[in-house]
């Protein structure tokens, strides 16, 4: 393995990959640290850019801005009390309170630092793990992969809302979705209406501009919400590394929960940050710090964030299953530009997936090297007025989205999915699974028809196999389980 | 009065509607296609049958639960058709068709004016430049970066 990640490191040591990893870690700070501009929008709206280059340019230049992305969103966060990316929110607690009593620069170097640190933990995890996943996952056959993606579902539906059930119906919605265009395996078209634009399918990447960006946009004006100041300035008193070391403790349990919760399918950096954020304020000496500008509580909050990073990487190198809506982007890239992640994926690109993991590596001290200049200049990138920036990037959006095939009739996708992702956040029907789920259908439809071709139509064969047995019953249990704690929670309160 | 339960009731109707839709269009929409094919793993309609029944099932679910949850666990819902959403989806809208008829850099400078204008910004100088040069330099990195061949319209 130390061989392959030597190679990994000879191969990205060439001016266009290190630029473009170097490009995309400030392109996506500077996304991130844009109070509105979340970081699935930001590599939703640059991944059309990447079509138009090689992989070993594209994929580190994704990277890079993912990374850029979930640290820059802690300096709004900080300075403006507004988190860049949903990632940030926990950060903002005690982040806010540190700028507010004049720790500015302290509370963004902490920031920084422990996204540093979590995303190395992490990486390190993710080299070792990703290998391991793959040669148990060349053990899958078809019922098993049909389990796992519907196990995958039905998590990312059960978390990603407020209501498992419209977390499924949007699932669903998903899949319905996805079946528009030819059959995969006849080439027979299905609910084409005879437009031709229709018979390549919905294309995802301007679909997921539209439900992840435009709403953004049109929330914002609903808000009316021109700019807001920053408070502390870049002075104030540094980190020092004792005090940075000092926070080891809460560093590895919330890089550690991080790294966890983030190759689960469903959960993300979102939920990362808060779960370690809440179990940090338990088992912290100073508890009472929490909230009112504990340096520990920012620690905890961004190495959990960032740990989740390259962790969600995971089952999407391994079994090719996008356990968020950025890694689904990120699949979507990989699958243009012909790498497909799955268990073959090591045999077939051994060397590029080391190359994959140098990257990562290469890109995290590029974000150590350029947070730090992030933190004497963006802090006052929030006052840029929405009325000059949004409909900028409204623009770049419809570019972005015809730029993936040419096509008119994507940009009347992205119409149609801001339109319609606006009505789904009020009415709270999360956007995360449908995206996700119009990604798989396609491999959810093999899967299900191979594993009933293969057992003539029983569909005993799902239950007869250990792995698809042991999935089903998971995601009985999960099913379950989720619908228990909801029916118990207004009881509770 | 509008409440969640409405919504949530309206919801669930409609993706039953849309369901049943999907399921009565698969005789026309797919060669060859029937409801009987659900017992067919083979044919090209099996999955879309699938999919579109666990929709309408979904949806019952969540009409039931609509249905059987009690109203004094309401929250006053945000409203859904408000004035800048009306606004914002009227200006979109109207921005992809102008994109047909005036080409994409024509119909972006107008887009970013209006909507800057709608979000309250009155800084005209700063406005129009914004307009011009946003404009511009996404031409200049599609089409002479990238080679993408924009839109063009009767003007340009």
């Amino acid at each position: 393995m130390l061989d392959n990640l030597i190679q990994g490191f000879m191969m990205m040591a060439n001016v266009g990959t290190l630029a473009a990893a170097a490009v995309g870690v400030i392109a996506g700070i500077i996304t991130g640290a844009i109070p509105g501009l979340t970081a699935t929008m930001a590599i939703a709206v640059l991944v059309p850019f990447t079509f138009f280059v090689s992989p070993i340019i594209g994929i580190p230049f994704l990277l890079g801005v993912f990374k850029g992305a979930i640290y820059g969103g802690s300096i709004p966060a900080i300075t403006l009390n507004t988190p860049g990316t949903a990632a940030a929110a926990a950060t903002t607690i005690d982040g806010h309170a540190l700028a507010q009593k004049g720790q500015t620069r302290r509370a963004l170097e902490m920031a920084l630092y422990a996204c540093v640190f979590g995303d190395l933990f992490a990486t390190i995890i993710l080299i070792f793990a990703a290998q391991m996943l793959a040669q148990f996952a060349l053990k899958f056959s078809s019922p098993d992969f049909t389990m796992l993606l519907l196990f995958s579902l039905t998590m990312i539906a059960a978390v990603g809302g407020k209501s498992m059930v419209k977390g499924l119906i949007a699932a669903v919605t998903g899949g319905l979705i996805g079946v528009i265009g030819l059959d995969p395996m006849s080439g027979a078209s299905r609910f084409t209406f005879g437009v031709s634009d229709m018979m390549g399918g919905i294309s995802l990447i301007p679909l997921l501009i539209g439900m992840f960006a435009l709403p953004e946009v049109i929330m914002q004006l609903e808000r009316k919400q021109k700019t807001i100041s920053p408070v502390g300035g870049s002075a104030g008193p540094r980190l020092s590394a004792k005090e940075f070391f000092s926070h080891w403790r809460t560093l590895c349990r919330s890089s550690s929960i991080g790294a966890f919760i983030g190759a689960l399918p469903g959960m993300g950096a979102e939920i990362a940050c808060w779960i370690a954020y809440g179990i940090s304020s338990k088992r912290s000496k100073k508890p009472q710090e929490y909230g009112n500008g504990s340096i520990e509580g920012v620690a905890a909050a961004e190495s959990a964030a960032n740990a989740s990073c390259p962790a969600c990487l995971v089952p999407m190198l391994a079994f090719a299953i996008p356990g968020d809506t950025v890694t689904a982007i990120l699949l979507g890239a990989f699958m243009a530009h012909n790498i497909n992640p799955g268990p073959l994926l090591f045999q077939q690109h051994g060397e590029l997936i080391y190359s994959l993991f140098a990257v990562l590596i290469v890109s995290n001290l590029m974000l150590l090297l350029f947070g730090r200049v992030a933190i004497r200049w963006l802090r006052n990138i929030g006052v840029v007025p929405n009325g000059l920036l949004l409909p900028s990037v409204i623009a770049l959006c419809f570019a972005g989205s015809f730029a993936v095939n040419s096509s008119y009739f994507d940009m009347v996708l992205t119409l149609i999915g801001g339109i319609l992702g606006v009505l789904m956040r009020k009415l709270n029907v999360p956007v995360a699974p449908l995206i996700i789920s119009l990604l798989l259908a396609p491999s959810l439809e093999q899967n299900i028809r191979q594993s009933l071709a293969f057992s003539d139509g029983s569909f005993s064969i799902f239950i007869s196999r250990p792995i698809s047995a042991v999935l089903l019953v998971l995601t009985v249990v999960s099913i379950a389980g989720f619908a228990w704690s909801r029916m118990r929670a207004p009881r509770i309160a | 009065m509008e409440t969640a339960r409405l919504r949530d009731g309206a919801l669930a109707l409609i993706g039953i509607g849309v369901g049943i839709g999907a399921l009565l269009l698969v005789p026309s929409q797919i060669p060859g296609g029937s409801l009987a094919d659900i017992s067919e793993p083979s044919s090209s309609s099996f999955f879309p049958i699938v999919v579109a029944s666990a929709l309408v099932l979904c949806c019952g679910v969540l009409l039931t639960e609509t249905i059987l949850r009690p109203d004094n666990m309401e929250e006053a819902p945000p409203p859904l058709l408000t004035h800048g959403y009306i606004q914002a989806s009227v200006l979109l809208t109207a921005y992809v068709f102008l994109i047909a008829w005036l080409g994409m850099m024509v119909a972006s400078g107008l887009m970013i004016a209006s909507l800057s204008y709608a979000f309250g910004y009155r800084n005209w100088p700063y406005m129009i430049a914004t307009a011009v040069l946003i404009p511009l330099g996404i031409w200049f990195v599609f089409r002479k970066l990238l080679y993408v061949v924009f839109p063009s319209g009767v003007l340009f």
